[in-house]
This record gives structure tokens, C-alpha cells and sequence, in this order.
């Protein structure tokens, strides 16, 4: 008999179809690691049978449950590879937008408005965090409530840019308008959230968001066009619209409704 | 050891919540004419607390969010052997020991040798696993032991895998599945009738109650089931109604309900690729008043018994709105908001059914004798077990409670005794 936490040829058949990569590699190690560890633990707990205890880790240790580690350890790769390379990316980005502005005020004597390039160059890079950070935490489906709060910092984080961008470069005395328009776009963004990320009740973020972003869209509309009366219509549009969710809602769970009586 | 945390499932949480209610044990007690092969037993149970985790973790009742912490141990703090002088003592002192949620281990295993025979005896957590996969888990135990003894087969089979109560809507169809899912109903066992135990006291400690129906007389019973178009359940929880009202003096005009245990597997094709947990309801059996007779009280409970069993879903009512309760609040919050919802049943049944002897052997050795029961209820909470082995009933009632209850428990089982005659007669 082999020895008894000989592993290796269970790892290397359960792996046969992927390529002889490193990183291949070091997961086969890292199994392998694992599996002797726990024959060592389950030998602890008073498994005096050694053959058993192989199986018993074989077992647990089976070619499906290898391959769907396998991918889940590919996937922490990559993950920490963002980890580690998305502030790198986004500080390295910033110090090249510093050098631009440099260059472009030294060649051309103009310092003013070029310093929105360093501006726009941190704002994504922050946003870029931001985001990943979102992905990080969906994948682990943990802590929604900082998910959120993410979303609606980086809605907030990149309209303070197009803000700056809006009011300087255009010289418009109504960029202050984009705060709203962001405001609306924090709804959105949290709605969408919830709507990629599966949550309960997301109906209610629809009954929220509907009609809180059309009235958003009338008062923007209201400040810029002065035509208030006329405005009012995105509101009246966006009630229809929730009244359309709840009656799609109604329709939806009538249809699911089980009536043990009307089925006999 | 690495930690490693388990998801505390829906029934998991739910059955911690009945913590008011009872001490939430799972006991069974299986006697054999051999002495049973530690050694053998004690590399099965670890293969087996190997392939369920479940039942070497401690239950953490985080503020936010519930789980289970799986934690080292050695087989010798879940198995004990010895050979008691008295042996009845020493079965009763173990079957009614509480395992708190908190511990290490969910489950503890006794053998108690006398005269070159032995005793089996379990007793593991509700929350880890319900009766349904408890006769699963012992008829595993018994297989994978006679497996290993006599062929050298090393005992891992014992299925795992997901042990969420989502897993019950696996073999609808989609729109069944949707239909299913959105059963947002409360289902509330609002019933004031009490089993008519004292008042709760300090000094109470937890006794089970049993009685036996012989084969010949349980025999009798199931041939007058079938004349009179009545399952054994049935049979038993009018023998139980009847009872009920003459022991507690309930009008005869009164309309009583009584909550059975179902096994909501029944929805389920195939069971093996899920992990042992919990997939049980109650459906609430009610008779309008007591009836002229016995047989009468038989047809008000089989017409309640038959307005469950035309529902396709089946015990599935309530489920998605306690999902929606423990998902959307942190746990301090939904455990609150559920206990505002949900009304425990104070009279209750559970029929956990055959305890099959030709798949609870070991080494060649059927058991010959044995029950399984449910949790020790908590006054005035009671649940009746029913469990049959070589076509012997036991019924069994866990209490909470003192030497005044126990005499209680035991009247009440001489009207079931005399009760399952009448309903006999008709054999």
C-alpha cells in the first residue's frame, strides 16, 4: 500500500486537465499540504485506522471538490492581484498626470486650468479603488452595507471632478447642478447594486428610486429651463411608473398564488 | 486547526430560537444482543463527525449575523463506554442530558455493556439535524460499521453536502419552484388548549416518559387502521385527541388542535446529494369538538389530515417568510420580530415511524429493542413521539418537569393504552 498520506498521484489525476503551469503548481503543493495536515488531524482525534484516514481525506479531497478549489484559487489570484495592483496602478497614474501637468506648465507657461489633469487622473484612481473594492466584497457576498456606501462614494468622488471640470473649463454658474444630478445617480447606483447582488425586497429600492430620481430630474430641469408647470410631468411620470411596478408586482403574484381548493 | 465557520441555516436558527421551548435533544436508544466492536464504532463516528462538520462545531450567536464554529475534538469526549451496574439509570442519566448550542460537540454516543449485551444510545442537537435524518444517520452508522467489520470498507458514506432548507425546492419544476417560494404566510398553531401539566419549577428535571404497545396489539391497531381507512398517524392522533380531552376535561363541543411533525423530504426525489440537517414542519391537525365517539373523532381527524395532504406544498407555508425575516435583520432583530410572528405549538406529535431492524443491525445483530424521541418539551409545551421496532410501538413524551407530571404523562399513556384498544376493536 502506499504510504498512507501519499497523495500526490490522487492531486496529479484530479488536475490532469489543466496545464503544467506555476501557479498550477503551487496549488497541487498547497493541496497536498492540506490533505497531510488533515490525516495528521483526524489521526489526532483518535482515527487509529490509517487506511481510513486516507480514504476518509480522499474522500473529502474529491476530483470535484480539487477542480472547483482550483478555480476558486485562480480567482484569489486575480483578486489579489487587484488588491495589489489597483492602488499601485492608481498612484502610478497620479504620478504621471503630476509629471504631465509639470511638462505642459513648463513648456507652455499655463498652470491653470491643466491641474484638473492631476484632478481627473486621482478621481479615477480613487473611483477605480472604490469599485474594486465593490467587486472584492460582491464576490465574498459580505458587508452589502459598505458595498453601498462605496457606490454612492464614487458616484459622489467622480461628480465633484465633473463638477471642477464643468465650472472651470466652461466657466457654467450651473455646475452646482451636478450634485443633484449625482444625488439621483446615488439611487440609481444603489438600485442597480441591489438588483446585480440579488437582494431581498429590491422591489422597494424600484418603489424608492422610481420616483426620487424624476423628481431629481424635475428640479434639475426645473433650475435650468425655469419651466416648472411643465416639469411637473416627470413627477406625475415617475408615480405612473411605480404604480406600474406594483401592478407588475400584483400580476406577478397572482400568477404564483397556490390555492390548494382551486386546484382540487 | 484552521477556524472554519459553518452558515447557520434557516432551520438552524430556528430551532435555537425554540430554545424557550425545549432543550432541543434528538435521544434514541437501540439495544443488541452482542457486544458492539468499539474500535470499529469509534473510526465510523469520526468518518462520520469528519463528513458533518456540523455536529463538531459550536453555534455562535453573533449580534448580526448566527454561525457555527467548527472545533477539534477526540472521538473520546463523544463516545462513552461502560458497564454500569444499573443500567437503566445509566441510559436514563444519559438520554437526558442537555447538549448546550455553545458546545464543541453537538452530538454524544454511549454504549453500555451488561451480560454480554449492549446498549446504543445517541443523542445529538436538533439544530444539526431533525428525527428524518437521524433514522438516515443511524441506518449509515450501522451500514458503514458492518461495512468496515466485515469487509474492511472504510465507513465514509454518509452524504454531504448543502444543508439549507432551499434544498426542499430542488425537485419542483421552475414555475412550482417560484409558486413555492413566494408562500409568504404565517402559519400560527394558535391553540390555548394546554396538556395538563403543573406549573413550572425551579427544582424540575427532564424525564422521558414511555410506553410500549406489543406486537400483537399494535398489529390489531394497523388492522383496524385499514378497515377503517385510517393510516396509523392517523389512528394516533385521534388515540391522542381522545386522551387529551379526557385527561385535561376539555369540553366536548371544545375544538382542539394538535401540531404534527411532517417530513418535508416528501417533496424531495432524492435526498443524498443535501447534508444532514433539518427539513421539518408541523401541520396543525384541528377536530371541530370531540365527537359522539372515538370513530367519529377519527373522521374529524382524518378529514383534517386529508385538507393538509391535497396541498402540494405541503408544510411549506411560512418558510419564505422566515427567509425574508433572518435575511433582511441583523439576528437580534429578526429573532425578535419572528417570536412576535410565531406561536409554538403546545400540543404536538411527532410519528417518526419504523425503526427498521434489518437496517439498524450490527454485525449480523438486529436490534432487539430500541425508540427514538424528540426534544425534552418545556411546560406546558409537549410533544408525543411515536416510533415502532419489530412492530412494537413506543410512545414517548420528554418533560421538563417533576415527580407529579410524570404520573400526568403516565395516566395520559394509560387512556392512549385504552384508547388504541377501542380503536382496535374494529380489526
Amino acid at each position: 500500500m502506499e504510504k498512507y498520506y501519499d497523495y500526490s498521484d490522487h492531486i496529479e489525476k484530479a488536475m490532469s486537465s489543466f496545464s503544467n503551469e506555476k501557479t498550477n503548481f503551487v496549488f497541487k503543493r498547497r493541496v497536498l499540504d492540506e490533505m497531510e495536515l488533515r490525516t495528521k488531524e483526524v489521526i489526532k482525534r483518535g482515527l487509529g485506522d490509517k487506511r481510513v484516514a486516507h480514504d476518509l481525506i480522499m474522500d473529502e479531497y474529491n476530483p470535484q471538490r480539487i477542480v472547483k478549489d482550483y478555480y476558486e484559487y485562480l480567482e484569489d489570484i486575480k483578486e489579489k492581484k487587484k488588491i495589489k495592483y489597483t492602488p499601485i496602478a492608481a498612484v502610478a497614474c497620479i504620478l504621471l498626470s503630476v509629471l504631465v501637468f509639470l511638462i505642459i506648465g513648463f513648456v507652455t507657461d499655463v498652470w491653470h486650468p491643466t491641474w484638473l489633469i492631476i484632478e481627473g487622473t486621482a478621481t479615477a484612481g480613487v473611483m477605480a479603488i472604490m469599485l474594486t473594492a465593490v467587486t472584492i466584497l460582491r464576490r465574498h457576498k459580505k458587508f452589502y452595507a459598505i458595498m453601498r456606501a462605496l457606490v454612492a462614494g464614487s458616484v459622489m468622488v467622480g461628480t465633484q471632478f465633473l463638477f471642477l471640470f464643468i465650472r472651470i473649463l466652461f466657466d457654467n454658474e450651473q455646475a452646482y447642478l451636478i450634485f443633484l444630478f449625482a444625488l439621483a445617480m446615488m439611487f440609481i447606483g444603489d438600485l442597480v447594486l441591489a438588483t446585480v447582488t440579488k437582494q431581498r425586497l429590491v422591489f422597494v429600492n424600484y418603489l424608492i428610486t422610481i420616483p426620487l430620481v424624476f423628481i431629481f430630474a424635475f428640479v434639475i430641469f426645473g433650475l435650468i429651463t425655469g419651466l416648472w408647470s411643465v416639469g411637473r410631468i416627470l413627477i406625475i411620470i415617475g408615480f405612473v411608473l411605480d404604480i406600474g411596478v406594483i401592478i407588475q408586482l400584483a400580476i406577478r403574484n397572482k400568477k404564483l398564488a397556490y390555492n390548494p381548493e382551486e386546484e382540487e | 486547526m484552521m477556524v472554519k465557520k459553518l452558515n447557520a441555516e434557516l432551520w438552524d436558527k430556528m430551532h435555537y430560537l425554540f430554545r424557550d421551548f425545549n432543550d432541543r435533544m434528538v435521544h434514541v436508544e437501540l439495544h443488541y444482543d452482542f457486544e458492539i466492536d468499539i474500535e470499529a464504532l469509534k473510526t465510523v463516528l469520526i468518518c462520520f463527525l469528519e463528513k458533518a462538520p456540523v455536529l463538531h462545531s459550536s453555534f455562535v450567536d453573533n449580534k448580526f449575523k448566527t454561525y457555527w464554529k467548527v472545533k477539534d475534538y477526540s472521538i473520546d469526549d463523544v463516545l462513552h463506554v461502560s458497564t454500569p451496574d444499573n443500567l437503566d439509570e445509566a441510559i436514563n442519566d444519559f438520554l437526558t442530558q442537555y447538549i448546550p448550542p455553545e458546545n464543541d460537540l453537538q452530538i454524544q454516543v454511549a454504549v453500555f455493556f451488561h451480560d454480554g449485551k449492549s446498549v446504543l444510545c445517541i443523542v445529538e442537537n436538533h439544530m444539526c439535524m431533525d428525527g428524518g435524518d437521524f433514522k438516515y444517520f443511524l441506518k449509515a452508522l450501522c451500514k458503514n460499521y458492518n461495512d468496515y467489520v466485515e469487509k474492511g470498507i472504510s465507513p465514509i458514506e454518509l452524504k454531504s453536502g448543502s444543508r439549507s432548507f432551499e434544498e426542499v425546492y430542488d425537485d419542483f419544476s421552475k414555475t412550482e419552484k417560484k409558486m413555492a417560494q413566494n408562500l409568504y404566510k404565517n402559519v400560527c398553531a394558535k391553540d390555548n388548549h394546554k396538556f395538563p401539566l403543573t406549573e413550572d419549577n425551579i427544582k424540575d428535571r427532564s424525564f422521558i416518559a414511555r410506553r410500549k404497545i406489543g406486537k400483537e396489539r399494535f398489529a390489531r391497531f394497523r388492522a383496524s387502521g385499514k378497515k377503517l381507512g385510517a393510516t396509523v398517524n392517523d389512528m394516533l392522533v385521534t388515540a391522542y385527541f381522545y386522551s387529551l380531552y379526557e385527561l385535561a376535561g376539555f369540553g366536548r363541543d371544545e375544538s382542539v388542535t394538535i401540531s404534527c411533525a411532517i417530513d418535508l423530504r416528501r417533496h424531495m426525489k432524492d435526498t443524498s446529494d443535501t447534508g444532514i440537517t433539518n427539513q421539518t414542519a408541523f401541520m396543525q391537525c384541528n377536530i371541530p369538538e370531540l365527537g359522539e365517539d372515538i370513530f367519529q373523532t377519527l373522521e374529524y381527524t382524518k378529514q383534517s389530515v386529508a385538507k393538509f395532504k391535497k396541498d402540494k406544498f405541503m408544510g411549506l407555508y411560512g418558510l419564505p417568510l422566515l427567509k425574508l425575516g433572518y435575511s433582511i435583520m441583523p439576528q437580534m432583530a429578526s429573532e425578535e420580530v419572528i417570536k412576535i410572528g410565531y406561536s409554538n405549538p403546545l400540543i404536538a406529535m411527532s410519528n417518526i415511524g419504523v425503526l427498521e431492524t434489518d437496517k439498524l443491525s450490527l454485525d449480523g445483530h438486529e436490534p432487539t429493542d430500541g425508540f427514538m424521541t424528540g426534544a425534552v418539551k418545556y411546560k406546558p409545551y409537549v410533544l408525543l413521539s411515536a416510533t415502532s421496532i419489530n412492530s412494537e410501538l413506543t410512545l414517548s413524551m420528554c418533560v421538563r418537569g417533576n415527580e407529579q407530571d410524570e404520573k400526568i404523562v403516565n395516566d395520559f399513556f394509560d387512556l392512549m393504552d385504552k384508547n388504541i384498544d377501542v380503536l382496535s376493536s374494529k380489526a
